[in-house]
């Protein structure tokens, strides 16, 4: 099976500090996969890399086998592959389906300056997503007037709306009150099988990643040191040791 | 003593009106790109040189003075869409990365620029263009005199400019964009948004208003170099005393600000070059970030 | 005598006239006259300072076409009033220093003169103050080197006070719009102070200074619709004056005020159509493209005509105001020849033939007093349409002599006005008639 983006022999570094070396990765469609590693370790990085945030000084990144390395955010996005952030990037002064109105307008390319938001064709894509996370309570209250976890779900919606392909997401947990982390991922793997949208995401939380991933990818002093299904993975002493803590 | 109030109130309105078509162009492109465009001055100068010269030919041609009225609207958006829209493409697009001081400096060079094409263009003798005005006569309040298009026609044309922006930004697509652009420029980006594109057509409205502004404003006054820098100015206390980037918080700036000058006029006439920037101090010493800004934490 | 007595006296003789013509041979006539003029060739002046300057282009020609002045050719060197103070400045520096003219004529505006006079006296310069009012120039200090060929603010506002009480004798209320600067200031302070002296009962209702260059004057315009003054004041001039006569006229404040202009020959063409009949307008001296004194003369109307072909329009003050700064420098150069046995005469020689100085551009003769100031007529009038022209033309004229309404030499012109009477306001003039 052909990988959806396949990642080779990444290596990037910040003044002194080495923040990947030599990674390899693959992401096949229909893939939940989770990548764990230590803080700081370049996680983050990774996804910016992955995004166009940055360019490595090493490798190549290609999406359905085409190469991305040096294409913008923007083109990337345009491309198949959206990203949620760590820290919501929503609109915050919008109301949410504005917010999910702007990105699907977006997605579609649609270039009508005097459209009226309210009425353009894709709001009942809008109507149906923000159904689909669980967000349609809240579609005309104000993004910044959200509690953090419905925050983090219509920073998905919104990326979801993009129709990608592959949604990248950043520890789509954090921040979020135990109590409701698994309502959200049910709510958020729902949605993603809903429309068969490909998955990758960093995760702390083991527990998450046990429930929701299909794979996990360990990165460990800038590489992918072991890749696995999560029963395998998160039960390997050495993973255990390095990463989780035990 | 409270007829004059009533004078001086309408005096304030009509000043205003104007003063708020030219400060709104000013506030959206701050508000929007972060650039603070000292030629917006020049599209207001030229706005009022390219009405009166279509205005001019109108005469020339015998045609009806009324056609000057919608010939202010197309002088607007010539000089918007062709010298806003070239400026921006070809100029201001390669310095948005690069810091403020130095993107002042450009729109500063820009605007000592366009006031030496104009003078080129249309020399130092004064021009003058009244017969929109006259066309619509006088009324009277009062007892005192007024010309309907000061205390009539630029107020309504200002409050149409206000709802129309309002629309505009809270209800169309392209509204609800630049809106976002605003607010965050990135996470926009993220979402495919073009912001180019938008810093393009935001710019091209702003002076496209500030044009307009110069072309409504030509019919009152003797047109002459310097006009623009004059302008600039007190658009930007306009400005600033409202918060930058705020619409609805311009137009009460600028009410206040005219009503402000006109009751200096009537009761304290030594004041009344002063008062703009008066008032401008006085508000941005009790909130910094204008009357409706928002004191923004910077964004690491 | 013995023949070697006989040659060595014609050797002697020859030897001391030789000497003696020696200082006359020395004075090599230069091979042009350089002169520097400071005028407004950008900024809201320019309106006076563009016809300044193409006055002085035209004057320079005719000189150069009769030879020049003793014939020397001159040639003419202008830097730009409207750069500012500093650049102004040291661009006049650069013209005594570099360009080394032989004499200057700045400037119209009183700041630029107020700077200018002081740096010609150190760089020993001869400066013709060819526009500028500023009566304390010359009020306060003595000069050598400056020299003004007009008039000054004084003589400009008596006259149009004296014109106002002659026609209007019983006015009750006025009211003041003038520019806010130095000329706004001083000229209301001049006339209002003169006012009060011979009049005492007026009541002025509103005092407004509008900032240089506003651009708009409609608040004020209600003002005096509320306030109702029977006569209004105002020496603005250029851009706005041309806007505070449209917008007072689109309102009817014309109707309802007598209006004082004491600037307004020079917008009078520009502001065709706008400017009713009735309007007390002077001239900043006895300029006028249809003065009656002179209007038929050959040589008027050929510089008239000329200037008319050369930009368009009829020449305004400042032209004149030029002529007659080219007039003075010709009458010096003449008298400072005669008295130097014909010879061409140096710098110094020409500085002292300024002094009681009598010379005439295209109005009444003018005379240099002893504390350099020029003693030039004033011309007033009221405005008037006719067929003849698409703008208004000047009817009812009067023409005061100087030295009736000035104060008299080394005395400061307020102080000169406290000493005022009623006899002041029986002060002659010839009164002239449109077309007569």
């Amino acid at each position: 099976m052909n990988a959806l983006i396949s990642v080779r022999d990444i290596a990037i570094r910040f003044g002194g500090v080495v923040a990947a070396d030599g990674v390899s990765l693959d992401v096949f469609a229909g893939d939940h996969l989770a990548i764990i590693g230590p803080n700081g370790a370049g996680k983050t990085t990774f996804l910016n890399i992955c995004t166009g945030y940055l360019k490595p000084q090493r490798g190549t990144v290609q999406f359905k086998g085409r190469d991305i390395l040096g294409s913008s955010p923007r083109a990337i996005t345009r491309l198949g592959i959206a990203r949620a952030f760590q820290i919501p990037q929503l609109f915050l002064e919008q109301t949410v389906r504005e917010n999910m109105l702007i990105a699907a307008a977006s997605a579609a390319r649609r270039f009508a300056p005097f459209a009226r938001l309210a009425d353009i064709p894709e709001r009942g894509d809008v109507e149906s997503l923000l159904a689909l996370v669980d967000c349609a309570d809240v579609a005309d209250r104000k993004a910044g007037e959200l509690p953090e976890g419905k925050r983090k779900l219509v920073d998905i919606a919104l990326a979801l709306a993009l129709k990608p392909e592959v949604l990248l997401m950043d520890e789509p947990t954090s921040g979020v009150a135990s109590s409701e982390k698994f309502a959200i991922m049910d709510t958020l793997v729902a949605a993603l099988k809903e429309r068969a949208v490909t998955a990758v995401f960093v995760e702390h939380d083991m527990e998450m990643v046990s429930r929701y991933a299909n794979r996990v990818a360990v990165w460990s002093a800038g590489t992918i040191s072991r890749q696995g299904p999560p029963a395998e993975i998160l039960n390997d002493p050495e993973v255990v040791r390095t990463v989780i803590g035990g | 003593m409270s007829h004059i109030i009533i004078l001086a109130v309408l005096d304030g309105i009509a000043y205003g009106s104007l003063v708020f078509l030219v400060a709104v162009g000013l506030t959206l492109v701050f508000g929007v790109m972060r650039i603070l465009n000292v030629a917006h001055g020049s599209f207001y100068a030229l706005g009022a040189y390219a009405a009166a010269s279509l205005g001019l030919g109108l005469t020339a041609l015998g045609l009806s003075p009324w056609l000057s009225y919608p010939l202010f609207v197309v002088a607007a958006a010539a000089v918007g869409v062709v010298v806003g829209g070239a400026l921006e493409r070809l100029l201001l697009q390669r310095i948005y990365r690069h810091e403020e001081a130095l993107q002042l400096l450009v729109t500063f060079a820009v605007f000592m620029i366009l006031d030496n094409a104009q003078r080129l263009i249309w020399g130092v003798q004064p021009y003058f263009y009244s017969e929109p005005l006259r066309l619509l006569g006088n009324v009277s309040v009062a007892g005192i005199t007024y010309t309907a298009y000061q205390v009539v026609f630029l107020p309504l044309v200002a409050i149409a400019v206000l709802v129309a922006l309002r629309l505009f930004l809270r209800h169309t697509l392209a509204g609800a964009v630049i809106v976002a652009v605003t607010e965050d420029r990135e996470a926009a980006t993220a979402i495919g948004v073009d912001a180019r594109r938008v810093f393009l057509i935001t710019f091209i409205i702003g002076t496209t208003l500030a044009s307009l502004g110069g072309a409504l404003a030509a019919p009152t006054t003797s047109i002459l170099p310097g006009m623009g820098a004059d302008m600039i100015v007190l658009s930007f206390a306009v400005a600033a005393t409202a918060g930058l980037g705020q619409i609805e918080g311009t137009a009460v700036a600028a009410l206040a600000i005219g009503l402000g000058r006109s009751f200096a006029v009537f009761f304290a006439p030594e004041l009344e070059v002063l008062m703009p920037y008066l008032i401008m101090v006085l508000v941005l010493l009790v909130r910094p970030e204008g009357l409706f800004g928002k004191a923004t934490a910077r964004k690491i | 005598m013995k023949q070697g007595g006989k040659w060595a006296a014609l050797a002697a003789g020859l030897g001391l006239s030789l000497m003696l013509s020696a200082p006359v041979l020395a004075q090599q006539k230069p091979s042009e006259i350089k002169i520097g003029i400071a005028t407004f060739t950008s900024g809201a002046a320019s309106v006076f300072g563009v016809p300044g300057k193409q006055a002085a282009e035209l004057l320079a020609d005719r000189i150069n076409k009769k030879g020049g002045l003793q014939g020397v050719p001159v040639k003419l060197y202008f830097i730009d009033e409207g750069a500012g103070a500093e650049t102004l400045t040291n661009e006049y520096r650069r013209l005594v220093e570099n360009e080394k003219v032989d004499v200057t004529m700045a400037a119209i505006s009183s700041g630029s003169c107020v700077n200018l006079a002081p740096l010609a006296e150190d760089l020993k310069m001869l400066n013709l103050l060819w526009d500028c009012g500023t009566q304390r120039i010359f009020e306060e200090g003595k000069h050598r080197y400056n020299y003004r060929s007009q008039a000054n603010a004084t003589p400009e506002m008596m006259a149009a006070l004296l014109y106002l009480l002659k026609k209007k004798p019983d006015f009750k209320t006025i009211a003041v719009v003038n520019q806010d600067y130095a000329w706004g200031r001083d000229s209301w302070e001049l006339f209002s102070a003169a006012l009060k002296k011979l009049k005492p009962d007026v009541q002025v209702v509103a005092e407004l200074f509008p900032k240089l260059g506003a651009p708009d004057f409609s608040a004020e315009i209600s003002r005096l619709l509320a306030a109702r003054p029977d006569v209004i004041l105002s020496t603005s001039w250029g851009g706005d004056l041309d806007t505070f006569v449209r917008q007072a006229n689109q309102r009817g404040l014309f109707r309802m005020s007598t209006f004082v202009l004491p600037l307004a020959e020079s917008s009078l063409q520009r502001l065709a159509g706008e400017l009713p009949d009735g309007v007390i307008v002077g001239a900043r001296g006895d300029h006028y493209f249809l003065h009656p004194e002179y209007k038929d003369d050959a040589d008027f109307k050929s510089f008239v005509e000329e200037f008319k072909q050369r930009t368009g329009s009829y020449p305004i003050y400042p032209a004149f105001h030029m002529a007659q700064a080219f007039a003075a420098l010709e009458a010096a150069y003449d008298k400072a020849a005669a008295a130097n046995g014909g010879a061409f005469p140096d710098r110094e020689k020409v500085v002292d033939a300024m002094s009681g100085l009598q010379f005439r551009g295209y109005g009444r003769p003018i005379t240099i007093r002893p504390d350099n100031q020029g003693l030039e007529a004033q011309l007033i009038g009221v405005t008037r349409t006719t067929s003849e022209y698409p703008f208004p033309i000047i009817d009812d004229i009067m023409i005061f002599d100087a030295e009736t309404i000035m104060a008299p030499p080394g005395k400061n012109s307020l102080e000169w006005i406290q000493e005022l009477d009623a006899s002041f306001l029986e002060t002659p003039a010839k009164e002239y008639k449109h077309g007569k």
